[in-house]
């Protein structure tokens, strides 16, 4: 396999995984989750591993600590650690190996900690529990403490805290600390910072790749951001449907991508400094590895797909040093893929904001909501904001958690009543949903509509997709014949085939669940559409085919949009003007260009600070 | 690659051993209960060797034999025909308070847990009251003094009994209340009770038939226990807690004749609550895979 180049003198390798296969077994029948994935990691040294979900990069980790979820296996292969094959170890020689030589944090930084277990307990737990010293009480408190400053806590009384007093980003550092606490030679991190804020995220990155530089181990950072792997790792493996596609070093990866799907992957990637003229989306989503079997794994969504590669699976082949691509037509595609990046990373005109005018289509003035049992703390959700729209204009509110912005989006659909302020939508005050007469309800419902975040249980599960669509329909009173046509006309708006109207959520993937509750929406024509951060669960790929979405819908039916979300480079694609909220307030707003481009704000300024780039 | 180098040799050998599987062969067991009794209940007259109420008065406390399979009791009635004889009791009642139960915990439970507010703050009292009263105690008396009888006893206990089910379903309903696709189909338009009969009614019936499973197996250790109480069933029916009480004498000379019954009692509401647990894990989530 790969050295990295500039290392003169073969580092030992650390960690050598060899052609890991993991299933799911379940009496007769398997299915392939993972399939015959090698990678190494030396000592010292940073890798990605980058995959959508489903790709099977959080499984080959947990593999390799033995942690796999019941009736998930690894079946084949060879995880070579310090000499040993993991796979072969007992429960619990396993478990030994756990914490102290290869250590993992998770995602959740809300759930990783025990709530009963204050923050140094979870350090002191560890550090008593290894095999070298046993440690006195007093010792591991002391311990702990130094631990803790280690990963950046510096506060004492912090030790003493439990978890929920503690921020998301706190409990990220101490789940770090725990990690750390064996002494560990190779950290396993499990997208760490994808559940934090931008700012946040920004920092714990940031901690993770001096933490590693402090103790040259290794670390393996798992994670479905090209953007995050670019600014932490050394070498990027990039795994689709259960396979290596390309592996590269971070710095010829970002340059210029020998895979097709890692090309598809950066291109949907939203531009932070511009707005695309189009935003290239991958079609389709990621499929089972079962059902590619004997041929290129991406050949069903790849543009460039011919014969040979459906005839069998291309091998990973080095094609320059440090680089290995598992497509098999690289050589002739090489340079049409250059122009397809140069295409999408051509920016748009700059979005003309016409300004707000003397009467708006919205207009929000000095809205407050404060939730019962919030005043004691201080900080209302919405501390006197102030927004208006014009109609068919799209607007973003950007914000980290805690800035009200979805409260404020919730406000505007009568989900929330306002504790003081007023709401004016097209002429009817809208600040109190329940004392509206029954004609201004229904109008403003076919004025105003919202599309939630999570698309797993945005739909009801025991419903087909039809019948939700005709749900809606016959409540707001459409003409009974109408309706069957009507409902295949929404589902063509979304891009979905007529056939889903039968299909359960179940058997939907997360975009399409998306595109379902967008096309709820439209059935009621709606004029405004608020997004409460309608693409942040989905895969980066899946993200570019509904923004685009959103973009096409707009040039239609001439919709607007108040668009929520913490994401810069989102707001950059779809909004003409944005306002930025922090705790409770507007800190700054105006044209998406000039705010993004020269912030005026401080909070602004960190915001866009924050965001990964590469460490070159 | 390494040929099947796995991580399976040192997995536990329970699993190995198919032992996991455990938990479906308790499950066929109560199947396998439930339909014998259904079947008793409705066939049970076709398959009957002796009357349950005819008395063998010189073949008394029998102990099992060919003849009488599981004996006879004190008046010589043969006590496999009398346990046949009873199931269709062992059904009905429960099912009745069981059907109530479910009917007012699912509306007065979603009602109190999508409406919030007032209506909430009085169904809750309500419940809070019900919950107070001691149920079989109370049937006791009312059974007691208006004179027993197994429909009567079957009225009280479906009136005392639906209070843990509204609980139940209200928690349920305010967590369902809080998803994006109820809050969707609020800012759609679709009309409350809609969203609370149909939307979350659907999204909360594994939780729904798990609680009324359990009711039926608690009514029918509870109507037993009244006929055990003399309070139940009247004299001479056969009914499976009535011969509990009406065979104890017989405990020395034919067993069987005390524990047919007790068995009997014991495997159905098993069975019953097995079922129920089943059907939870079975169908609750199911529509939320593919995550």
């Amino acid at each position: 396999m790969v050295e990295p180049v500039a290392d003169p003198p073969p580092a030992p390798q650390l960690l050598a995984v060899d052609g890991l296969r993991v299933e799911y077994v379940a009496g007769a029948t398997r299915r392939t989750l993972v399939d015959g994935v090698s990678f190494h990691v030396d000592r010292g040294e940073t890798i990605a591993i980058v995959g959508e979900s489903g790709s099977g990069k959080t499984l080959s980790a947990r593999a390799m600590i033995r942690l796999l979820p019941t009736g998930v296996e690894a079946t084949a292969g060879e995880v070579f650690l310090a000499g040993r094959d993991v796979l072969q170890l007992s429960a619990r020689e396993g478990a030994r190996l756990r914490g102290n030589r290869i250590s993992m944090i998770f995602q959740d930084p809300f759930t990783m900690l025990n709530p009963v277990l204050r923050c140094a307990g979870h350090i002191e737990e560890v550090l008593r529990t290894r095999d070298t010293g046993r440690l006195g009480k007093k010792e591991a408190k002391q311990e702990a403490l130094r631990r803790l400053a280690e990963v950046g806590i510096d506060d004492p009384t912090a030790a003493g805290r439990y978890p929920f007093q503690l921020s998301g980003g706190m409990r990220q550092r101490v789940g770090l600390a725990a990690a750390l606490a064996g002494d560990p030679e190779l950290l396993i991190a499990d997208e760490p910072s994808t559940a934090l804020d931008v700012t946040t995220q920004a920092e714990i990155l940031e901690l993770l790749k001096s933490v590693q530089r402090a103790r040259g181990m290794g670390l393996i950072l798992i994670t479905h951001d090209l953007r995050v792997a670019f600014s932490v790792a050394d070498r990027v493996y990039v795994l689709y449907a259960g396979a290596l596609v390309e592996v590269s070093h971070a710095a010829g990866l970002e340059q210029e991508p020998l895979h097709p799907y890692s090309l598809g992957l950066l291109l949907s990637e939203p531009a932070t400094e511009f707005r695309q003229h189009k935003l290239l989306a991958v079609d389709g989503s990621v499929p089972a590895p079962d059902d590619v079997q004997g041929q290129c794994s991406f050949a069903a969504r790849c543009r460039w797909v011919a014969p040979e590669c459906l005839s069998a699976r291309p091998p990973l082949l080095e094609i320059a040093p440090g680089r290995f691509t598992a497509c098999r037509r690289i050589e002739d595609i090489r340079s049409e893929m250059v122009v397809v990046r140069n295409e999408v990373r051509a920016p748009a005109a700059t979005v003309a904001s016409p300004g707000v005018s003397e009467t708006p289509f919205v207009t929000i003035t000095d809205l407050r909501k404060v939730f019962a049992g919030q005043s004691r703390a201080g900080v209302p959700a919405l501390a006197g904001v102030s927004v208006s729209l014009e109609m068919g204009e799209s607007v973003g509110i950007v914000g980290e958690s805690g800035s009200g912005k979805t409260t404020l989006g919730r406000c505007l659909v009568g989900l929330e009543t306002p504790t003081s302020g007023g709401i004016t939508i097209d002429g009817i005050d809208a600040a109190d949903y329940s004392t509206l007469s029954r004609d201004d309800r229904a109008r403003l419902r076919r004025t105003v509509q919202i599309v939630f975040q999570d698309p797993y249980s945005t739909l009801d599960a025991t419903q087909t997709i039809g019948a939700a669509l005709q749900e809606v329909l016959r409540v707001n009173g459409y003409e009974r014949g109408r309706v069957k046509a009507r409902v295949d006309e929404l589902l063509e708006c979304v891009g979905l085939p007529l056939g889903y109207g039968k299909r359960r959520p179940a058997a939907l993937s997360g975009g399409e669940r998306q595109r379902v509750a967008i096309a709820r929406t439209l059935a009621v024509e709606p004029k405004l559409l608020v997004c409460d951060e309608p693409v942040s669960a989905l895969d980066v790929s899946v993200q570019a085919q509904i923004l685009n979405l959103f973009r096409e819908l707009r040039e239609q039916f001439g919709l607007g949009y108040l668009f929520i979300t913490h994401d810069l480079a989102v707001v950059r694609q779809v909004v003409d003007r944005v306002y930025v909220l922090h705790q409770g307030k507007v800190v700054e707003e105006g044209p998406v260009d000039r705010v993004l481009d020269r912030p005026e704000h401080p909070y602004t300024e960190r915001l866009i600070a924050s965001i990964p780039r590469s460490a070159a | 690659m390494s040929a099947i180098a796995s991580a399976t040799p040192r997995r536990s050998i329970l699993r190995r051993s198919g032992f996991h599987r455990m938990p479906s062969v308790f499950l066929i067991a109560s199947w396998a209960i439930i339909g014998t009794v259904v079947f008793m209940a409705i066939f049970g007259s076709l398959i009957q060797t002796h009357d349950p109420a005819e008395q063998d008065l010189l073949n008394t406390s029998a102990p099992p034999s060919a003849e009488h399979l599981l004996g006879t009791d004190a008046l010589g009635r043969d006590i496999m025909a009398r346990i046949i004889a009873g199931a269709p009791a062992a059904i009905t009642g429960p099912l009745v308070v069981a059907v109530t139960g479910l009917l007012m915990a699912s509306s007065l439970g979603i009602l109190s847990g999508y409406m919030g507010g007032t209506i909430d703050m009085v169904i809750q009292r309500f419940v809070d009251f019900m919950f107070a009263l001691p149920g079989l105690l109370i049937a006791i008396v009312i059974v007691g003094v208006v004179g027993g009888g197994y429909w009567l006893a079957v009225l009280v206990l479906s009136l005392l009994n639906f209070a843990g089910g509204v609980r139940i379903l209200r928690g349920a309903s305010l967590e369902q209340r809080a998803l994006p696709y109820v809050e969707a189909a609020r800012t759609l338009g679709v009309p409350r009770h809609r969203i609370m009969y149909s939307h979350i009614w659907r999204n909360i019936a594994p939780i729904v038939f798990a609680s009324a499973a359990l009711d039926f197996a608690l009514a029918l250790v509870a109507l037993s226990s009244l006929s055990y109480l003399g309070l139940g069933t009247s004299p001479g029916v056969p009914e499976w807690g009535r011969m509990l009480a009406e065979n104890q004498a017989l405990l020395f000379t034919n067993p069987a004749g005390v524990l047919a019954p007790g068995l009997a009692i014991v495997l159905f509401a098993t069975a019953v609550t097995i079922i129920g647990d089943w059907i939870y894990d079975r169908f609750s989530f199911s529509g939320r895979t593919g995550r």
